[in-house]
């Protein structure tokens, strides 16, 4: 049996989460709040990427990246659920979807404002990039209506797992699709082969924004997992209590 | 407040969107987790008059 098995326990969850999310929830604040300061006060205006545009980058980057980051969690969650049948992966599978549908329409929402006076153009429908961030945002409001329209909690669990592991596929398509397919964006900066290429003034904020955003995500995500396993508790009890009745 | 170039609407646009999502969810988020625990706490009181279980 996995290690992880003796921490996939609702009730071990809640004695974590109780003080981890808290934690989590100052921490990011607190780096976000630093990167928005760096963001909007500090860094430079950059000549080569248009001056101060160059600041949508601290908030559209760390979005892109939750939204590649919680779909990957979305999927491996429900592996863990579709192989174990551990009832905490399908409580974060589900805590996880909302919340990923939210970073990614922000990233495709400042994406779109970066873009017009960037490129141009709001929106481009050839732009591999551009459309694979979509597909993930449809992906991820799929995997929740699709959730909603079973009539049964391990139905829903199930079919929400086959649909957020075929899914995954989409992931490898958003990172590589600057570089193999036609698009508007840039090639990798941050994460490649060479290190990063960007200056030091802008990576330090932009990282720190994105664990910022990270801590923010994974403190909602507990947060969410927890109200799931009361609303799961609460309904285990009305029903005994209405058998009794 | 800072002061950009010609840009400066789309920046504002940018982190105020981003601003209300972060805040409209996590408050979203908040409320349904204090209305969950409240209806537990409700539903425990009526089953066992020892309290809540979390």
């Amino acid at each position: 049996m996995p290690m992880w098995s003796a921490f996939a326990n609702p009730h071990k969850f809640l004695g974590l989460s109780r003080w981890l999310a808290p934690a989590f929830y100052v921490a990011g604040a607190a780096a976000i709040g630093w990167g928005l300061w760096q963001g909007l006060w500090v860094v430079p205006p950059d000549a080569y990427q248009g001056g101060d545009i160059i600041r949508v980058m601290f908030i559209h980057v760390p979005a892109a990246w939750l939204a590649m980051a919680s779909y990957s969690a979305l999927a491996i969650a429900s592996f863990i659920w579709f192989i174990w049948r551990h009832e905490l992966a399908d409580i974060a599978a589900k805590a996880i979807a909302p919340l990923g549908a939210t970073w990614t329409a922000l990233c495709l929402a400042t994406g779109a404002i970066w873009g017009k006076p960037t490129w141009g153009t709001w929106w481009q429908w050839g732009d591999a990039r551009m459309m694979s961030v979509l597909v993930l945002f449809f992906l991820f409001l799929g995997y929740m209506a699709l959730r909603a329209s079973m009539d049964s909690r391990q139905k829903a669990a199930r079919a929400g797992a086959i649909l957020a592991m075929v899914g995954a596929i989409n992931v490898p398509l958003i990172k590589f699709s600057v570089d193999l397919f036609e698009s508007l964006h840039q090639g990798a900066s941050v994460i490649t082969a060479d290190g990063p290429k960007m200056a030091a003034v802008y990576l330090v904020p932009l990282l720190i924004s994105g664990l910022g955003h990270s801590l923010l995500f994974g403190a909602l995500v507990m947060t969410r997992m927890r109200t799931e396993i009361w609303d799961r508790r609460a309904a285990r009890l009305a029903a005994r209590q209405f058998e009794e009745a | 407040m800072p002061e950009f170039d010609k840009n400066a609407a789309y920046i504002w646009a940018c982190f105020g969107l981003g601003a209300v999502m972060i805040l409209g969810i996590w408050l979203q988020v908040m409320l349904a987790a204090q209305a969950a625990r409240t209806r537990l706490a409700r539903l425990d009181t009526e089953d066992d008059p020892g309290g809540p279980q979390a």
